[in-house]
């Protein structure tokens, strides 16, 4: 295996441009076979393999690269897993549903899945390239060892070591994408493409803020096992709590509904610190506050900026800090600092008209609670059945760490807290 | 005699300095080899000490290496300690047998009852149009070998202090000079400074990626740091003084900082020294490793007698960058 590097063709040559690669990538080639055409500061020249082997291309046509730098591999004869981006052809050959997953997975030789001993095996059936969706992702050891360091999932990670393998640079950078802390002076939020047109058809490079969704998204959904309890919840008496406050105290900010939910979790976290227990590599790890996290809706994203220490906040502080937090967030005027550290997360699609929904956890945290739309239902209350304004609530937890019973105990406090709100406003 | 040494003499002179104090300390040793005696030696390392401690502890021998490498190990065997030069490493081919079969084997083969205390110097390496039969870097045969010790100093002063340390060992060493390295100068040490073999040395201290070289490679890879410094890459250059034992030690540390390594030696790649040390670094740093281990071999042909093909079969300063640059290297996003 060697490195096809940008050679110096000239005495003044300082870099060269790749025009064309003579032979297609992942092709075999022989020793002294022209392989790329190179335009130097003189004149294109062909270049000639200098060994024979597989060519892996890593230098791309256009490129403009340094004398020295890589341009290709010669390998083995061994083909080497290509990124999925090429791996258009087999791909091409399985039923896809309209979501895109494939409607049948293509059947495997027997031989493969059979067990014996390795001489058994036909080394001809072997899959000798790998399989749709079973790309094994390319990686140094190092970059390995980075990523579950820090609970990164590498299928995410874009390569740009020799052959396309992840390198520990591009850890590096997908970690500072995630916490965005390299860059405080600029908003994490001013990721949005200057084209955001949404064309049928097309295909977006996604911003850094929906790649670190997608990633932290994948992982939750991947590492937390997740479960949910579901509550519904009678509002009424809070929405008049609500309703009550903006009259009385009109020079402040008046308290959302969901400011009195956050209020309610502020308060029975408080009280069952438990709750928000998070799991930590073999280590249960109890926060040191009620740190809540408001999932904002911004343009083509979700950003959740963290309401420091809730459960020292009264009702009236806790409107005022959530009306700023969520302007900023809108305004992007949001800090990367604001953005992180939250223990719980209240998440609320209620004003889309939602009923109830399930969330996915916001790593690290243990717990977050959707929250669905407020509106009138005929219930029983007091063994009639009335009109009261209802909203279901309902927790994910991460059950590594919670169960179900205290779960239940702290949801049951939350909807408590809710339905009798006087609780909630009493140290106004 | 003066007692402080000089602050800079050749590697030559210091091999010189290491057998003339070891002769003196202790009665036991002596030399023994092709024209060493009256012509002070192929290369001069023996010059004046016929002069000096006569024909008893210094021993002409006729062209017969199987010969009188098994009466050096005979002697050994009986209390002596033998110093023996082999005008090249060339011709330690023919005496194969007696180091392989009987210098390396016999501690273990009598259980201990008897050692072999000698030393066989030879020198080695090419780039003087010596042709493919005299252009040998044999570290790897000798180093492949359990029982031996092989000790290929990169500088006077490790070449003085080594020999002392190889000729007061209770074990066989074979002790590899470089041609290339004999009027290199610098500064050495005094009659008891030892060097304990699997002890390395850091040449140059870096960030970005470790280079292992041994004798005069050593040099091409300081050659090559110097050369990527200007581009701002940082190699951490290690020279390990002895292939066996290895200071791994030092080299995993140095690689679990860099994270990317490049082992370099004058032998061919298969089975070679820097393939060796390739393989420990896999074994001992996997998880630290961004890039895959680079090496840098003389090429895999018998050594050209042309002289530009002399040069270009042999690793340069640039073949050590440029196998550093691809450790490296990293395409656009």
């Amino acid at each position: 295996m060697g490195y096809l590097l940008m050679p110096k063709l000239s005495d003044t040559m300082e870099e060269g441009t790749i025009l064309s690669w003579l032979v297609p990538d992942g092709s075999s080639v022989e020793r002294g076979q022209s392989i790329v055409e190179i335009e130097t500061d003189k004149a294109d020249m062909t270049v000639e393999a200098m060994e024979s082997g597989v060519l892996v291309v890593i230098a791309h046509e256009g490129d403009v690269l340094p004398i020295g730098a890589p341009i290709a591999q010669i390998g083995d004869a061994e083909p080497r897993p290509v990124t999925p981006a090429s791996n258009e052809e087999p791909a091409s050959n399985i039923p896809v549903g309209d979501d895109g997953t494939p409607n049948e997975l293509p059947s495997i030789p027997s031989e493969i899945v059979t067990t014996g001993p390795p001489s058994a095996l036909p080394i001809a059936d072997a899959p000798s390239s790998p399989g749709p969706g079973g790309d094994r992702v390319i990686a140094s050891p190092l970059a390995r060892a980075l990523a579950a360091e820090h609970g990164l999932q590498l299928s995410g990670v874009h390569g740009t070591g020799p052959g396309g393998r992840i390198i520990r640079a591009d850890v590096e950078d997908a970690l500072h994408g995630a916490s965005s802390t390299s860059a405080p002076a600029q908003s994490p939020l001013s990721t949005t493409p200057a084209s955001s047109q949404i064309t049928p058809g097309s295909r977006i490079p996604a911003t850094r803020l929906q790649r670190t969704i997608a990633r932290r998204m994948s992982m939750s959904a991947q590492t937390a096992p997740h479960f949910t309890l579901q509550r519904d919840v009678d509002a009424t008496r809070a929405l008049e709590v609500r309703a009550d406050l903006t009259v009385r105290a009109p020079d402040r900010t008046s308290p959302t509904l969901n400011d009195i939910i956050t209020r309610a979790v502020a308060i029975a976290a408080s009280e069952q610190p438990e709750a928000l227990a998070q799991w930590d590599d073999d280590t249960i790890v109890i926060p040191d506050g009620v740190h809540i996290g408001l999932a904002v809706a911004v343009d083509r994203g979700l950003v959740v900026p963290v309401l420091r220490h809730a459960e020292q906040r009264t009702l009236i502080e806790i409107a005022a800090a959530s009306h700023a937090l969520i302007s900023r967030c809108r305004d992007n005027s949001i800090t990367a600092a604001e953005l992180e550290g939250s223990t719980i997360t209240v998440s609320n699609l209620g004003m889309f008209g939602i009923d109830r929904f399930t969330a996915i956890l916001n790593p690290p945290e243990a717990a977050i609670l959707a929250v669905g739309a407020a509106r009138p239902r005929p219930v029983v209350h007091e063994n009639a059945i009335v009109i009261r304004t209802m909203m279901t609530l309902t927790l994910s937890a991460d059950h590594r760490s919670l169960y179900g019973a205290e779960g239940a105990r702290f949801l049951g406090r939350i909807a408590e807290l809710i339905e009798a709100p006087f609780g909630l406003v009493a140290a106004l | 005699m003066s007692t402080s040494p000089p602050t800079s003499v050749s590697y030559r002179e210091a091999l010189t300095q290491a057998m003339r104090e070891e002769l003196q300390r202790d009665p036991n040793v002596f030399l023994m080899g092709e024209d060493i005696g009256l012509f002070e030696g192929s290369f001069k390392v023996t010059r004046g000490l016929l002069n000096e401690f006569g024909p008893t502890r210094l021993v002409d021998t006729p062209i017969s290496e199987a010969g009188f490498v098994g009466l050096g190990i005979g002697a050994a065997m009986s209390g002596l300690r033998p110093v023996i030069e082999l005008m090249t490493v060339n011709f330690s081919i023919v005496a194969m047998d007696q180091i392989v079969n009987n210098a390396a084997k016999v501690r273990y083969m009598f259980g201990g009852q008897v050692s072999v205390p000698m030393v066989i110097r030879m020198p080695g390496g090419a780039g003087h149009q010596l042709g493919a039969q005299h252009s040998h870097s044999l570290e790897a045969w000798f180093t492949h070998i359990p029982g031996l010790k092989v000790a290929c100093p990169s500088t006077p002063f490790d070449a003085k202090a080594l020999l002392k340390t190889a000729i007061r060992d209770d074990d066989p060493v074979i002790f590899l000079e470089s041609e290339g390295l004999y009027a290199k100068k610098g500064p050495i040490g005094g009659a008891e400074d030892l060097i304990p073999f699997g002890q390395g040395i850091i040449r140059r201290e870096g960030t970005d990626c470790t280079i292992v070289a041994v004798s005069r490679m050593v040099w091409i890879a300081l050659a090559a740091a110097e050369l990527l410094a200007k581009e701002g890459i940082h190699c951490e250059v290690i020279d390990p003084r002895t292939t066996r034992p290895l200071d791994l030690e030092m080299i995993a540390t140095s690689v679990r900082k860099t994270n990317h390594c490049v082992a370099v030696d004058e032998g061919w790649p298969e089975c070679g020294l820097a393939a060796n040390i390739a393989a420990h670094v896999y074994e001992q740093c996997f998880d630290w490793l961004d890039a895959p281990v680079g090496r840098v071999n003389a090429a895999d042909v018998p050594m050209p007698y042309a002289h530009d093909l002399e040069q270009a079969a042999l690793p340069r300063a640039d073949d050590v960058a440029q196998a550093v640059r691809a450790t490296l290297a990293r395409r656009e996003r």
